[in-house]
């Protein structure tokens, strides 16, 4: 059995590297990072193979130890999530609890992911071991085994990275620029009163130097994830992380503010350290959607009625 | 100051005009015209990392968020 625990592992293993990429996030792209999460990686995928080879060979209490790999996985999220929440006192511009959930949910999946890719390796390798005794008599038992058991892992792998991926704020809305107004001192954006701005030279900066944008749901279900304050405060980090600012901790006034109007539309107005509009909307627009800000009210019993749909 | 609402703290109010404020939570500062209120306003925000609102021409508040 040690080929194909070999063989699993190292496909379980890779299939979690493949997965940690570095990235404006500046987390995990650090050697640390790397050596916590390929270690739990290659822990997964050993645990995911193991399982199945160890109840062929008839081991029942062996397989229970995928649960408590499990459950070792359920701390991968707690883990991230403390690191996150400590760092977000040294962000000038949060990433929000919201985000900082979604980020930690994406480090635990992403190591079932590795689990799964050793688990369906090991399940193919011993379906090609049964086949042996009848189609694939001519490979023999090992062969018929990994000829099974590789492309498996191997789909495995990549149907779950994609389906994991999860849309972007372009997939739900259209990010149009707007431009910056001051009625009185209250910066305005689009018709939306975003906040009121006494200092004189900090309108005449907006003016000068500012961008805004407007961010239209294209439907009532995109309007209320978008109208979630923790998939609101995303998108703020985001765009700042990604273009820079050029607030310090004692201008709040150029702290980024995303507004709602009534219509759904967010507005959202900055002081970029660069200011390029088309960088400024491709930031926004590739901002992850959080899955726990998702609603769907229209699938519901009630939704329907909102659709004019009426029962009978 | 500290009268939290929804975590902002109104710190000062800064007036040309001594009519519009009366004793509160927050200081009260007369100024005596319009850059002096601009510059004490300016230099309040600065000093407890607030912000700049204004209420009305002649009312100002520093508030921190």
């Amino acid at each position: 059995m040690g080929l194909p625990l070999l063989i699993g592992t190292l496909l379980g293993s890779l299939a979690r590297f493949s997965a940690l990429r570095v990235d404006y996030r500046q987390y995990p792209s650090y050697p640390q990072g790397y050596v916590i999460h390929t270690a739990l990686g290659i822990l997964g995928a050993f645990l995911g193979t193991a399982g199945p080879l160890a109840l062929a060979l008839g081991d029942f209490t062996a397989a229970s130890f995928l649960a408590v790999a499990a459950s070792q996985f359920r701390e991968i999220r707690d883990v991230e999530r403390q690191t996150l929440q400590a760092l977000e006192q040294t962000e000038l511009v949060p990433r929000g609890t919201g985000y900082i959930e979604g980020i930690a949910r994406v480090f635990e999946a992403r190591n079932y992911l590795a689990m799964a890719a050793g688990l369906l390796f090991s399940l193919g390798y011993l379906a090609g071991e049964a086949l042996a005794a009848g189609p694939l008599a001519a490979l023999g038992e090992r062969w018929s085994g990994l000829l099974v058991g590789i492309p498996l892992s191997l789909v495995a792998w990549v149907r779950l990275e994609r389906y994991t991926r999860g849309p972007r704020v372009a997939d739900l809305a259209d990010v149009v620029p707007a431009p910056i107004e001051f009625d009185g001192p209250m910066l305005t954006v689009a018709g939306v009163a975003v906040m009121n701005v006494g200092w004189g030279p900090a309108r005449e900066r907006y003016l000068k130097e500012g961008l805004a944008a407007e961010i239209r749901p294209r439907s009532a279900a995109a309007k209320a994830t978008l109208a979630n304050l923790g998939q609101r405060q995303a998108i703020a980090h985001d765009v700042m992380a990604l273009i820079g600012s050029q607030h310090d901790v004692d201008e709040p006034e150029f702290t980024p503010l995303i507004r709602r109007r009534a219509d759904g539309t967010l507005v959202l107005a900055i002081l970029p350290a660069e200011r390029d509009v088309d960088a400024f909307l491709a930031a926004i627009r590739q901002v992850p959607v959080l899955e726990g800000s998702v609603r769907k009210p229209l699938q519901s019993p009630v939704g329907r009625y909102l659709k004019g749909e009426r029962p009978e | 100051m500290n009268r939290s609402q929804n975590g902002v703290d109104i710190v000062a109010v800064i007036t040309t005009n001594p009519d519009r404020a009366q004793g509160g939570g927050a200081t009260v500062l007369i100024a005596r015209d319009r850059a002096d209120m601009e510059q004490i306003a300016f230099r309040t925000a600065k000093l407890v990392k607030g912000m700049v609102h204004e209420l009305a021409e002649d009312l100002w508040i520093v508030a921190v968020h």
